[in-house]
């Protein structure tokens, strides 16, 4: 029998969106698992947006690039990071993150040089947008004894001919790990010895804990050597409770962005307009909201780390310095989606199983602590109910 | 805020920082123009440093009928909270009322750098209404704003405005690439100076090229003679070499007063740069 869409075939529904799905249809179901803040979008943010619709601006399509005002406040906004990109031809404001990412690997998979090196475990919607844009996911264990750092030898040894990029996010989803300077410099070398791209997706720079506190995150894209090897995303929907705005942009040297837009522009024409308008008020004027959003996460870290130490019997875990997920190991071994399931069914409560992030994500479970506190604490009650009532 | 406070907030701040001008005299640099107003603004405060003057430029986005009589007096904005705006009232009331001798004197002296943003018609007769500009820099008339005035020569004709508002000691800087930013020359009689890569720009950007680091230019200035040498940024884009164009202009306009440097160091007066 012949295979309809035999290419869409080969792509899966991303495992959290499966289980968002699956937990809605279960009555008081308390979800840790989808990648949401709790916080409503800053006040100045709505108050922009409303100007905007109120006189009229967002009616009509923007440029592709993006509008100049909001392209003009990233630059300033990347300047004052350390990065030096041009409004007028290096920044292109994209529908959030995951467009810019697909929009990336559509431009830099070509022929044979169809391979993207990914971390495993990292973000699942990677592997599915790799092969959207016609490429092949190339995993990398992440070393998680070494606190889930790179194994740079196997990385060595993946990175070949047909690689046409390494993406990957820092800090990482779902392990919450920051990679520091020098694991970041190494892997340009690499890229650079390859001649491969490399896809930086920072959406969760703003949320750093621990060691890191304090710190404002090392970025491929300050090196002016390496502007035409590096490709950077960053979305507002996390740090700025913006999920639902669809607003985020990439940026690069002249040369990759003028090839990117066009791919872009053949998918969504513009970002939305009145998003445009909010990003900017947002970059703007709500700085200080993502530090209360931050030195929130940081409590709720804290909350979270202490639930699974009264669970130390049935999970491991390694410290999260960022994002706002913790990755914890499931003891003993097991089949990790069986167990999201077991948890969803049985006791209520939504987690996304660790395969979902790659073949070395099996056997976790990833929690998200950017759930309210409330909503952690009575998750917790009924896993650790749920320990219980198995132990029986 | 509702529609009558914001009002009410918007005409005592606008006569206060007319007030407060009044009193401390300041040299006002205004930048005009849809696009590329924040690295100009930059190069001119840069610019004036270097001359070793007092210089104080607006923040951000604070340019308009709100936020440009915040950036005059200084002082925060009440963002949506009445208590807040009420606090900034009393600021600035105190401001304004403050006839000390050293606050006059430290306040006297000073360059005031304003951003001034328009996004419906006659916005440029409100805001000068509260202010008027020793120096014009002019950048670029695009269509950011063109739903709101139906044409580009509509926006060109609120800048019109602008430039006519000079003294007849002013300086008037006209971007020489934007055609309707040239034609601005026509709306003032005094010193008129333009920059940009057109050939009969007097601050000229020749040659431009990118760079690993930065963009690299071969800058002109038609004096008696013509002063050509090549120049370097470490910035990427055609708008940081205007913005380096215009640093050139005010250094040029805007001779260093070392004397007034010493006295004022001597006073301890020069941190607030």
């Amino acid at each position: 029998m012949k295979v309809l869409f035999p290419r869409t075939q080969k792509i899966n529904l991303s495992p959290i969106k499966q289980i968002e799905l699956e937990a809605s249809q279960i009555p008081d179901v308390i979800s840790l698992a989808q990648g949401i803040p709790s916080f409503d979008t800053p006040e100045v943010v709505k108050k922009a947006a409303i100007k905007a619709l109120n006189k009229g601006l967002v009616a009509k399509y923007s440029l592709t690039y993006g509008l100049p005002e909001l392209r003009e406040t990233i630059e300033e906004k990347l300047a004052e990071e350390g990065m030096y990109y041009d409004f007028e031809n290096e920044i292109v404001v994209t529908v959030g993150s995951i467009e810019a990412i697909t929009a990336s690997l559509i431009t830099i998979i070509d022929g044979k040089k169809n391979e993207v090196v990914l971390f495993s475990p990292s973000y699942a919607s990677y592997a599915e947008a790799v092969k959207v844009a016609g490429g092949k996911p190339i995993f990398v264990n992440l070393d998680e004894k070494n606190g889930w750092s790179v194994d740079f030898e196997a990385l060595a040894k993946k990175i070949t001919a047909n690689t046409a990029g390494i993406l990957f996010a820092n800090p990482n989803n779902p392990t919450g790990t920051v990679m520091g300077k020098e694991t970041l410099l190494r892997i340009a070398e690499l890229a650079e010895k390859k001649k491969c791209y490399i896809i930086s997706d920072e959406v969760y720079k703003d949320f750093l804990y621990g060691e890191y506190e304090g710190e404002s995150l090392f970025s491929l894209a300050q090196v002016p050597a390496l502007r035409k090897r590096v490709i950077r995303v960053f979305s507002l929907s996390k740090a700025y409770a913006m999920t639902g705005w669809r607003i985020g942009f990439v940026h690069s040297d002249e040369e990759v962005i003028k090839e990117i837009v066009k791919v872009h522009d053949a998918m969504v024409t513009c970002a939305p307009v009145i998003s445009q308008y909010a990003a900017m008020a947002a970059l703007d004027f709500a700085d200080k909201d993502i530090e209360r959003f931050r030195e929130e996460y940081a409590r709720r870290r804290d909350i979270t780390m202490a639930h699974l130490d009264d669970l130390s019997e049935f999970f491991s875990y390694e410290k999260p310095n960022g994002a706002y997920f913790v990755f914890p190991k499931l003891l003993p071994k097991r089949d990790s989606w069986q167990f999201a399931h077991d948890l969803l069914e049985k006791a209520g409560v939504a987690v996304v199983p660790g395969v979902a992030f790659g073949p070395n994500g099996e056997s976790h479970i990833r929690i998200s602590f950017g759930r309210t506190e409330k909503d952690i604490d009575r998750a917790f009650e009924r896993i650790k109910a749920y320990f219980r009532k198995e132990a029986k | 805020m509702n529609t009558i406070a914001k009002r009410t907030t918007q005409c005592i701040l606008k006569w206060l920082a007319k007030a407060h001008i009044a009193k401390t005299k300041p040299y006002i640099i205004v930048i005009a123009g849809t696009t590329r107003r924040a690295w100009i603004k930059e190069a001119v405060e840069r610019a004036l440093l270097e001359r070793n003057t007092l210089v104080r430029s607006s923040k951000k986005h604070f340019n308009a009928e709100l936020g440009l009589p915040l950036s005059i007096l200084d002082l925060p904005s009440g963002e949506g909270n009445a208590r807040k705006w009420i606090g900034v009232l009393w600021q600035a009331f105190k401001k304004v009322a403050d006839f000390r001798k050293k606050t006059i004197s430290r306040e006297r002296i000073e360059h005031l750098v304003l951003e001034l943003a328009i996004d419906t018609p006659r916005d440029m007769d409100y805001l000068l209404s509260i202010v008027k500009p020793n120096m014009v820099v002019m950048t670029t008339v695009t269509m950011v704003y063109a739903e709101q005035f139906e044409t580009l020569d509509n926006v060109a004709h609120e800048f019109e405005a602008l430039a006519a508002a000079l003294p007849w000691n002013g300086i008037l800087v006209l971007n020489a690439d934007d055609d309707r930013i040239r034609e601005l020359s026509h709306a003032y009689k005094g010193k008129t100076v333009t920059y940009g890569f057109a050939e009969d720009a007097q601050f000229r950007a020749v040659d431009a090229r990118r760079t690993e680091t930065g963009e690299e230019f071969r800058f002109e200035v038609k004096r008696k003679e013509l002063e050509s040498y090549r120049k370097k940024i470490n910035r990427f884009g055609k708008h940081h070499i205007y913005a380096e164009l215009v640093r050139e202009i005010v250094l040029d306009n805007f001779k260093a007063q070392p004397k007034d440097f010493f006295n004022r160091m001597a006073k301890g007066l020069l941190d607030r740069g």
